[in-house]
């Protein structure tokens, strides 16, 4: 009796388990994606399709749009919006009034530029412009000559070194100039996040060519995310993933994003500015932290800072989630982040000590 | 007394087998490497889907772009940019795409591929 029932039950309950886990794996609802080219990238938004209906989803990216191309206005360096203004009076001036819209993210870039130990500057405007990595589409094939590089550099060049007080912006000298390019994309996807949350989305991804912040979770489980390796092969693309929890940014900093090749040798757009050269040492630099803007910047400044700088620069600026692929493809990562990374590729990895 | 686990005919046997391969290949499908696999990718001009290209049939796409014509290919299961009218070429060094997390875009002339299909195994690469 028992066993007549057992066998009759066996195939049901097999057929059972494969629904099962069919329902299990696909309660993932699906999602909606949509990309907007701005700022100079590609941004891709992600929303679990739970979150939103589609026109829901479809408004919410036309706010986002807007919003970022009224940021991305008021942030060029050279164009007609506020920073261009406050450039431009800073040609002739040593100071001037700085636009309240403005104020907190030019303090908070300072802030970070003084803690920085000199690898984090917007001040290199003039240097970005020189080397040609300021327009994505035509930048040069052939670094600067020497001297023009010199000479740009007894430029005023540190806004670490301004005095920025009382809404009004004090340079030593005439001539600084700002690109908030090694910033401004954190603060954008923040921005592309609230749009949403206004939206009434509780989970998104936000992709800006290739950095990322992430809302709530996907579905059940965090957004799961990898880090693309700085060297791929066909065969190893990847280097490492990582689960994002709430709110998390992961920003990476390479050397093959802008750059170009002459004589043999990589120039990107990555530039020490203390040295008014692309920075050497490193092949890529990586950042989590719950502020993309701090994300953003510091994956610059460790980038710069590269192996030698590394330990001291991660400790000033106190970030706990850091990883730096130096230029023999050795990975020196804090303790934090080394915990929650699944390693893609057989990589030499050191740990830093804890602090 | 029979064994009361014991199937009773071999036709019992075939069935029991075939379940279970079934949930053995839906298991490998659904969480393993090879769903991560995509089958086809998605050509967008800005934000408009342009074609969709199968990755299991070569061709050779030019695309419109805001600068010129982009070239995509597809051969070997996977798709790539072969030529495009941007200075720095950023978008050639992507390389093979074949994975259904994996993407790639021209941002000057506005053209981006994207892969869609089998189970991603990520919801983005940072990069």
């Amino acid at each position: 009796m028992g066993s007549a029932w057992l066998q009759r039950l066996f195939a049901p309950a097999l057929i059972l388990l494969m629904i099962g886990v069919l329902v299990l794996r696909d309660g993932d609802p699906g999602v909606h994606k949509r990309q907007i080219y701005v700022l100079g990238t590609q941004f891709q938004v992600t929303v679990p399709a739970d979150q939103l209906s589609e026109p829901q989803f479809s408004a919410a990216m036309g706010q986002v749009n807007t919003r970022l191309h009224a940021f991305q206005h008021l942030w060029q360096p050279q164009g007609e919006g506020a920073l261009g203004q406050l450039n431009r009076a800073l040609a002739s001036s040593a100071s001037t009034d700085v636009p309240e819209p403005l104020q907190a993210l030019l303090g908070q870039a300072q802030q970070l530029a003084r803690r920085s130990q000199g690898t984090f500057d917007p001040g290199i405007e003039a240097l970005v412009r020189l080397w040609g990595f300021d327009d994505p589409e035509h930048f040069r094939s052939e670094p600067p000559a020497a001297a023009a590089i010199e000479q740009a550099l007894q430029q005023p060049h540190r806004l670490a070194e301004a005095t920025i007080e009382d809404g009004q912006l004090i340079a030593a000298a005439p001539g600084l100039s700002l690109d908030m390019g090694g910033i401004a994309k954190g603060t954008a996807t923040e921005l592309a996040l609230a749009e949403l949350r206004e939206a009434g989305a509780t989970a998104a991804l936000v992709n800006a060519g290739g950095d990322i912040q992430a809302l709530g979770t996907r579905g059940q489980r965090p957004w799961h995310v990898a880090i693309r390796h700085p060297r791929p092969t066909p065969e190893r693309r990847l280097l490492a993933a990582i689960d994002l929890h709430d709110g998390e940014a992961i920003f990476t900093s390479g050397d093959y994003e802008r750059s170009f090749d002459h004589d043999g040798q990589r120039y990107h757009h990555l530039l020490d500015p203390r040295t008014g050269r692309p920075a050497r040492g490193a092949q890529s630099a990586t950042v989590l932290h719950r502020d993309a803007a701090v994300a953003d910047a510091a994956a610059t400044a460790v980038f710069v800072a590269g192996p030698s700088g590394f330990k001291a620069l991660v400790r000033a600026l106190d970030l706990e989630h850091a990883m730096l692929i130096d230029n023999t493809g050795r990975a020196l990562v804090t303790p934090a982040l080394a915990s929650r990374l699944e390693w893609l590729s057989d990589t030499d990895v050191q740990v830093l000590d804890a602090p | 007394m029979a064994d009361p686990m014991a199937l009773r005919t071999p036709a019992d046997l075939v069935v029991a087998g075939t379940l279970l391969a079934a949930i053995a290949v839906s298991l490998v499908q659904i969480w393993g490497g090879a769903g991560a696999r995509a089958t086809h990718a998605i050509v967008y001009i800005g934000d408009t889907a342009h074609a969709e290209l199968p990755l299991d049939q070569p061709a050779r796409l030019s695309v419109p772009g805001r600068l010129g014509n982009s070239v995509i290919e597809v051969a070997d299961g996977a798709v790539h940019f072969v030529e495009s009218p941007c200075s720095h070429k950023l978008c050639l060094r992507a390389g093979q795409l074949r994975h259904a997390h994996e993407a790639a875009a021209c941002v000057p002339n506005r053209v981006s591929i994207a892969l869609r299909g089998g189970q991603s195994d990520y919801d983005g690469v940072n990069h």
